[in-house]
């Protein structure tokens, strides 16, 4: 049957990049996903650029 | 018999403003002292006059002199300040202008300088005086000299002295000793100079300006009658009324909340001492033993008897230097096994420096709630607390090794023990430490003028 190997490769701005590396090197994912967004993270990179 | 009243209005950068006005406003004070300069603020002005030579003062003073000038101007109150900081030149521009702002008549502002040494410190270092670390017993600056930001001498009341002699209104210094901003006024209103005749006058004044300069520390503030201190959220500051014959009473502006006893005179005099035998100051050395206290009446303490010994030869002066940064995180724990989570979380947060190959110059975690004021003297005894906090903190040399700490700090609020709380977070910042050393007196050269406003 089929199967999809997937990883998390971060859940904050700011995460660990060390293990999503490791992951990369060592397992045998097809798939890393990356989130690095918080309820306001977006407000924070729109007054970025405006900055 | 004549007497001096003089108050504090401040004793440190960010004070109240409120108790220094009631002050002017509500009682018979001739002078206000204002202090804010603590060890590093020099260093932290210095840098900012490097970034613009315009800036380098407490710029508190400005909106703090637009409340207190129209108060103290038909009052006759004196102010000395050292919010001149590293730019006494310009701190009295901006109070000129207040002062024609607020059509304040014809004033004169004495400004008081030349306390930095760090233009001429390499001359004092080649002339063989080697800036020994008081703290550490370090010999000499050799090892700090490219990363010395500022280096700033305690100077003494000299000059306070001689621009109130040329009708100065307002004194605004740099870096003079705090005692100064108190011992400078009584020195001048009874006519004492430094020779041998008043040793043991002068002597009272650097004792009542120590009691008085760190203004609510001794009316309630940080003290053992802090249950019995009335209203402390309307705090009066310290009044002295000081005599010709070198006696005074330890008061605070009338009506206000806070305490003046015994006790918290007791307490002060001890506080920020080494040798209360000699306690040196550039105007004169105390001995804080020889004196006594006695109640006279609510709020006031009369202090009698006060000697001490001749100014000392040499001046204190503060060296601050670059020393790395600091990188800092917090990390809170729940009730249950809140210590237990604690200790593990250390464990952990060691691994990862050990993992990403992190150097220190030092390194710092406490428990908060067990043992972050106490240190090694409190025991990890787990008393089954409700919460429990931990503090990790690293000094490095670099700005990028310090932000690893921060960094690898807020992973523990993810991957901590269960019910791991977010801290707070922090930024990296420069450290700038302080090397406390002496310097000879007659090569600081001091200087003062009068700035007119007509």
């Amino acid at each position: 049957m089929k199967k999809v190997i997937i990883g998390s490769g971060s859940a904050y701005w700011g995460d660990m990049l060390e293990p999503a590396l490791e992951m990369a090197e060592r397992s045998d994912v097809q798939y890393i996903g990356f989130d690095h967004l918080a309820e306001l993270t977006m407000a924070i990179l729109n007054e970025v650029g405006i900055g | 018999m004549k007497k001096v009243i003089i108050g504090s209005g401040s004793a440190y950068w960010g004070d109240m403003l409120e108790p220094a006005l009631e002050m002017a406003e509500r009682s018979d004070v001739q002078y206000i002292g204002f202090d804010h300069l603590a060890e590093l603020t020099m260093a932290i002005l210095n840098r900012m006059k490097a970034k613009n030579p315009e800036s380098g003062y407490i710029q508190d003073i400005i909106p703090w002199m637009k409340k207190l000038l129209p108060v103290t101007v038909p009052k006759g109150i004196k102010m000395v300040t050292d919010a001149g900081g590293a730019n006494p030149i310009q701190a009295a521009l901006q109070v000129k202008k207040i002062i024609k702002d607020l059509n304040l008549g014809g004033m004169k502002i004495g400004v008081v300088y030349g306390d930095d040494i760090l233009p001429y410190i390499d001359d004092i270092r080649s002339q063989g005086w080697q800036f020994k670390n008081l703290d550490t017993g370090e010999e000499d600056i050799d090892r700090i000299r490219e990363n010395i930001v500022a280096a700033n001498a305690y100077v003494g009341a000299d000059l306070i002295i001689e621009e109130l002699m040329n009708g100065a209104d307002i004194v605004i210094t740099g870096r003079v000793s705090d005692n100064a901003l108190y011992v400078g006024p009584l020195m001048y209103e009874f006519g004492w100079d430094y020779s041998d005749k008043y040793i043991n006058k002068i002597a009272a004044a650097v004792t009542i300006g120590h009691i008085i300069e760190c203004s609510a520390c001794v009316t309630g503030g940080m003290s053992n009658m802090w249950r019995v201190s009335e209203r402390p959220w309307e705090i009066g500051f310290p009044i002295a009324e000081f005599y010709e014959n070198g006696e005074a009473i330890i008061t605070k502006t009338p009506g206000s909340g806070g305490i003046v006893n015994e006790w918290t005179v007791k307490e002060h005099l001890l506080y920020e001492i080494m040798d209360p035998t000699n306690y040196i100051m550039p105007d004169g050395v105390s001995d804080f033993t020889a004196l006594q206290l006695t109640e006279d009446g609510q709020n006031r303490v009369k202090v009698t008897n006060m000697k001490g010994k001749k100014r000392p030869d040499t001046l204190k002066v503060c060296i601050g230097y670059r020393d790395g940064f600091i990188g800092e995180g917090l990390v809170f724990f729940p009730w249950p096994d809140a210590l237990e989570k604690a200790i593990w979380t250390e464990k952990w947060i060691r691994e990862r420096f050990k993992r990403l190959g992190l150097e220190f110059k030092e390194l710092r975690i406490d428990y908060m709630g067990v043992n972050m004021l106490h240190g090694e003297a409190a025991p990890l005894e787990d008393k089954d607390m409700n919460e429990v906090g931990l503090r990790i903190a690293g000094r490095t040399k670099t700005w990028e090794e310090a932000e690893v700490i921060r960094r690898e700090a807020t992973h523990l609020w993810t991957m901590g023990p269960i019910g791991v709380s977010f801290g707070v977070p922090l930024n990296v910042r420069p450290v700038i430490a302080l090397w406390p050393s002496l310097v000879p007196r007659e090569v600081v050269r001091p200087q003062s003028e009068i700035m007119e406003v007509n």
